[in-house]
């Protein structure tokens, strides 16, 4: 979040890899266990860094050629440091071809595969802190936090879509839109909630005079050492057309206590209000997985 | 507290207390339209962009997270 609203939002950056680059991101977890093509060849790449070793994270940037030579690797924030290397590694002579241009391999481990469920629904999801007793002072580093906007994907499955077609909200969406999508990921890699820390969790669906659904909700979620919660209160719409859904517009604010590991960085000091929005993907441009769906089963709740 | 009190007042108020209010916050939460990363032609499969830098000739870009970097970080 704090890369997407600095490094990359610098106009010579963007012009940079729009024009001269193949740009990529991934999420390093998948890379460094898939055991296929595509794991080799990120794992090629990455460990070519200066200092790199088998327990040191991946996490970085890297510019390399297409057969996995790298060219500059590392891992610091500095947008200046970005645009240099960007422009110097652009300035040498583009590389040739090490293998004919042929068909991608099609060998994929299947236990790192996400691929959104058959005939279920993307929502993109969208947090931010709404209101926060903030310290008065204000750098630029903490200006982006603050106003930074968490994203993520909420994956509904196919059986959900027909209950919701049919007016009934189920409760496995509720279940999964609780533990996985409400939480503070604003500020980095948030901790979900455990099934347990699942205090209550109801959401409604009423039917209006105009043929469309209210939804309304709650959720209350509360970490098990009790340094963490989160009472929500959910409020939306929802739309169906010939058999589909149409509109899911739906958000979940409310007070926000607490931190985790990853985002105690530029954390509010106390109790803050957190929002969550949610919105039907388009279809096609939600590639990126939820992160939850590390652990598919269990995101998915089977 | 003042910025206590303040930051309760604020809390209440953003609130979807009733289901007619949610379309408010849903503008102040959701991007309204396209943030500047965005205009990167970010790619999500390593072996796909490999394939067209190849065919391009030009060198990969990769940014590399521990949560995606186009998501949950």
């Amino acid at each position: 979040m704090l890369d997407r609203a600095s490094s990359f939002a610098e106009p010579a950056v963007i012009a940079l890899l729009q024009t001269k680059f193949v740009p990529l991101v991934l999420d390093e977890w998948y890379e460094v266990r898939r055991q296929d093509a595509a794991g080799e060849l990120y794992r090629k790449i990455v460990f070519q860094r200066d200092g790199m070793s088998r327990d040191r994270t991946t996490q970085g940037l890297y510019i390399a050629t297409p057969d996995g030579t790298l060219v500059q690797g590392w891992n610091n924030r500095n947008p200046g440091k970005l645009e240099r290397l960007l422009a110097a590694a652009s300035s040498v002579p583009r590389p040739e071809a090490t293998a004919p241009a042929g068909d991608v391999p099609a060998n994929v481990d299947p236990r790192f595969a996400r691929t959104p469920p058959a005939g279920g629904l993307v929502a993109d999801v969208y947090t931010r802190v709404l209101a926060a007793d903030w310290p008065a002072e204000c750098s630029e580093h903490d200006r982006i936090l603050r106003a930074a906007i968490g994203r993520d994907h909420l994956w509904i499955q196919a059986d959900e879509v027909s209950q919701l077609v049919a007016g009934r909200w189920p409760d496995s969406l509720t279940h999964r839109l609780a533990r996985f999508h409400l939480i503070d990921n604003t500020r980095g890699e948030p901790p979900m909630w455990r099934d347990s820390e699942v205090t209550t969790a109801r959401v409604a669906l009423a039917r209006r005079g105009d043929g469309t659904w209210s939804i309304t909700g709650t959720a209350e979620l509360a970490s098990k050492a009790a340094d963490r919660s989160f009472r929500a209160q959910l409020a939306g719409e929802l739309r169906a057309h010939a058999g589909a859904i149409t509109t899911l517009d739906l958000v979940a604010s409310g007070e926000f206590r607490g931190h985790g590991t990853y985002t105690q960085n530029g954390a509010p000091p106390g109790p803050f209000t957190l929002g969550v929005a949610f919105r039907l993907a388009v279809p096609g441009a939600a590639a990126v997985p939820p992160q939850g769906a590390r652990d598919l089963r269990d995101y998915l709740g089977r | 507290m003042p910025g206590m009190t303040a930051l309760l007042l604020c809390a209440s108020l953003l609130l979807p207390q009733e289901p007619t209010d949610f379309r408010a916050l849903h503008r102040q939460i959701a991007p309204a339209g396209t943030e500047a990363w965005e205009q990167i032609p970010w790619r999500t499969d390593l072996l796909e962009a490999a394939a067209a830098a190849r065919a391009s000739h030009q060198l990969l870009f990769l940014w590399s997270m521990n949560g995606h970097p186009l998501g949950c970080v």
